[in-house]
């Protein structure tokens, strides 16, 4: 960092300049170092590659190798192996393509590594350097996603860095598109064996980040990749964090809204990881009928919806209902009843089978369960009668031509609310501000 | 990048005493910042991968160990203010140069105060960098409860055992066995050494320590290493920047 600007600084799109760099001595040696730790076996494969400048020699003697997987160790937290060390590679180490997205959260772009020509994913993460240093939600979604490892969540391979301090990669594989956008494109709802297949990796990352303590905090369909292959994958971890037992009080100013679980939005700040399955529970319903379930207008209304569809809680169902910050402020229309059998297990209008089977209609019913302690963890639903009956799930494959229009940023219109906005840096501790 | 070619340090007498010193300031820092313990081991072992890659001439152990505590207490979801953590290391500092306890407390409108706050954010920034964000760590701590129910032939005796293993394994953290051993090695020589003074034998047939896939070399390695570490007298702090004068001299520091 001695003051080099990176390429990568600034945003115009042209990448005449980046070229120009493939001849320096860095790229040159970055270049030589990763092809050789390409021919290396599948067990270095996954470690990142070296720091240009370091010296992998004699770190190797002094460091210990990563250790082989073991069963008792898939157990903890860090189910990686422990990472031989590098330093943070220059982001010109990677060719710019072309930016895929632009979010609330910051920009990815699409990237070619010069040294091996692959093609992956960049994102930029905001950091807003505050008072307090290097921010806490930077550090959260960073560390998270290199601690997990799981085919269904986005593997995130190295972070670099630009010549600046405040610009920071992260270096992902790349995939087609996401769910979001390929369904878009769709004309029919998904056949009941794609979702089964699309909802058994949702539950199998869930399940997997749950274990490790992790709650994702916004899962959505625009947050799930998709690729080729029917593999669905969960990104962006801007909102993911630790949670412990017994739970401390988190920010109710997280999951996008139509995605928010009905502890959140009447105010409770001692939720668990039953908001990821209220979550998960929106997304089934979305794949199966190709629209959001809940698409409110603003907090009151997403309440509002929620009640009409599943019926206004009480005491009884959700014990603690009554006490819960948002419910004693406020006056809730009475709906007596669920109507989750209505809109998803009647024949369709045509006379074809109804959507939803009366075991798909009692896993969606678990996971939209008021009471968090009751609704179902995601291990429990991948055990779910609803993946043994016929049919068994089949991935959903792109066709290429649905994967070219599908191709993520390309014109999907972002009509959901966005995810609640990082708090900013500002008065006294704005880092610890969302926790 | 200028310094990359600093090189490795050996492990010389004064560089093992520097490393030492750094971890006891970490922990007793935590301690008076009221962070879970945790923190001090996390913190502990960012520290000795940061010196895995860079020297102890070049990076004030004191400054390293400010900003790692700094940063270990975000990672394990405890953050403190910058102004906490200064004002604890400053007291520390006094009160270990001249041991004196009439504390001078920092002036938050100070130069000074700003210069080791930029220092601390500055040394964050240096440890993300340089360990590649890899901040994630697994301690020993965790497999002790297991192992020790596990093994241990006396269930009164379970307790004791696990808690001076315990103190083991948080002395440890003083080396850097964290970097060449795996943590369920760390554990077993610790637990090998507490059974060892609570004069407790341990199950041979299989030899325990198989059962949890830990190789006999191993435990007696890390035994060594503590042992040396346990024949040490208390660790006192030395400028090891020879050349370059620090441009911001920490508190209390020449």
């Amino acid at each position: 960092m001695a003051g080099k600007r990176s390429r990568w600084e600034d945003s115009d799109e042209s990448d005449a300049d980046a070229r120009q760099s493939v001849g320096t001595p860095i790229a040159r040696r970055a270049r030589d170092v990763a092809s050789n730790s390409n021919k290396q076996a599948d067990g270095a494969a996954r470690a990142p590659p070296e720091h240009a400048g370091a010296l992998p020699a004699e770190l190797g003697a002094h460091v210990r190798p990563p250790p082989p997987r073991k069963a008792h160790l898939a157990a903890s937290f860090t189910g990686k192996p422990l990472p031989v060390l590098a330093g943070c590679r220059s982001v010109d180490c990677y060719e710019r393509l072309r930016k895929i997205d632009e979010g609330t959260y910051g920009i990815v772009w699409k990237a070619r590594e010069r040294a091996t020509g692959e093609v992956v994913a960049l994102k930029q993460i905001k950091v807003l350097r505050g008072q307090e240093g290097f921010p806490i939600t930077s550090l959260r979604e960073i560390n998270i996603l290199l601690a997990l490892d799981h085919e269904n969540i986005i593997n995130v391979r190295e972070v670099v860095t630009g010549g600046g301090a405040d610009q920071i990669f992260m270096v992902m594989d790349c995939m087609e598109t996401d769910l979001k956008a390929f369904m878009a494109k769709l004309k029919d709802p998904p056949a009941p064996s794609e979702v089964k297949s699309l909802m058994q990796q949702l539950l199998s990352a869930t399940a997997y980040m749950h274990d490790r303590w992790v709650v994702h905090r916004d899962l959505k369909t625009s947050n799930l990749l998709f690729s080729m292959s029917g593999a669905l994958t969960v990104c962006d971890f801007g909102m993911a964090r630790h949670y412990s037992d017994p739970i401390k009080k988190m920010s109710t100013q997280v999951v996008t809204l139509w995605y928010r679980a009905p502890e959140i939005l009447l105010g409770s700040q001692l939720y668990t990881q039953a908001v990821d399955m209220w979550s998960v529970g929106c997304i089934f319903a979305e794949i199966i009928s190709l629209k959001p379930l809940l698409p409110g207008q603003g907090d009151i209304d997403q309440i509002e919806r929620t009640f009409k569809l599943l019926g206004t809680p009480n005491d009884t169902i959700w014990p603690g209902y009554s006490q819960l910050p948002n419910v004693q402020k406020g006056r809730w229309r009475t709906y007596p009843y669920n109507r989750l059998r209505d809109t998803f297990c009647k024949p369709s209008f045509a006379g074809g089978p109804a959507p939803l089977t009366d075991r798909g209609l009692e896993l969606l019913n678990a996971m939209l369960t008021y009471d968090p302690e009751r609704r179902i963890s995601a291990r429990d639903a991948l055990a779910h009668a609803y993946f043994r009956e016929e049919p068994p799930p089949k991935p959903m494959k792109l066709g290429p031509m649905l994967a070219a229009a599908a191709e993520r940023g390309a014109g999907a219109h972002r009509a959901e609310p966005d995810s609640p906005p990082i708090a900013r840096a500002n008065g006294a501790s704005p880092e610890t501000r969302r926790s | 990048m200028a310094d990359h070619d600093e090189g490795k340090d050996d492990e010389s007498e004064a560089v093992v005493e520097q490393r030492i010193y750094g971890c006891d300031l970490i922990e007793e820092a935590s301690i008076h910042l009221e962070l879970p313990q945790v923190c001090a081991a996390t913190a502990q072992t960012l520290f000795h991968r940061f010196y895995a890659r860079r020297s102890f001439a070049r990076h004030d152990v004191r400054h390293v160990a400010m900003g790692v505590l700094f940063l270990a207490a975000k990672v394990e979801e405890s953050p403190r203010r910058v102004r906490d953590v200064l004002n604890v290391f400053n007291a520390l500092f006094q009160h270990r140069d001249d041991g004196s306890h009439a504390l001078e407390p920092l002036d938050l409108n100070s130069e000074r105060y700003l210069r080791m706050k930029q220092l601390v954010v500055g040394v964050e920034a240096e440890v993300l960098t340089e360990l590649g964000f890899l901040l994630y760590t697994e301690h020993p701590h965790k497999f002790i409860l297991n192992y020790v129910r596990l093994i241990c032939p006396d269930p009164s005796l379970e307790q004791q055992l696990a808690q001076r293993a315990w103190n083991v394994i948080n002395d440890s953290a003083r080396t850097d066995l964290c970097l060449r051993f795996a943590p369920e090695a760390i554990c077993c020589a610790a637990i090998s050494m507490a059974a060892r003074a609570l004069r407790l034998p341990l199950p041979t047939q299989p030899p325990w320590w198989e059962v949890f896939e830990v190789a006999k070399a191993d435990v007696d390695r890390v035994s060594g290493q503590m042992a040396d570490l346990y024949a040490r007298p208390k660790a006192q702090y030395r400028d090891l920047k020879t050349k370059r004068p620090s441009p911001a001299a920490g508190p209390g520091q020449g």
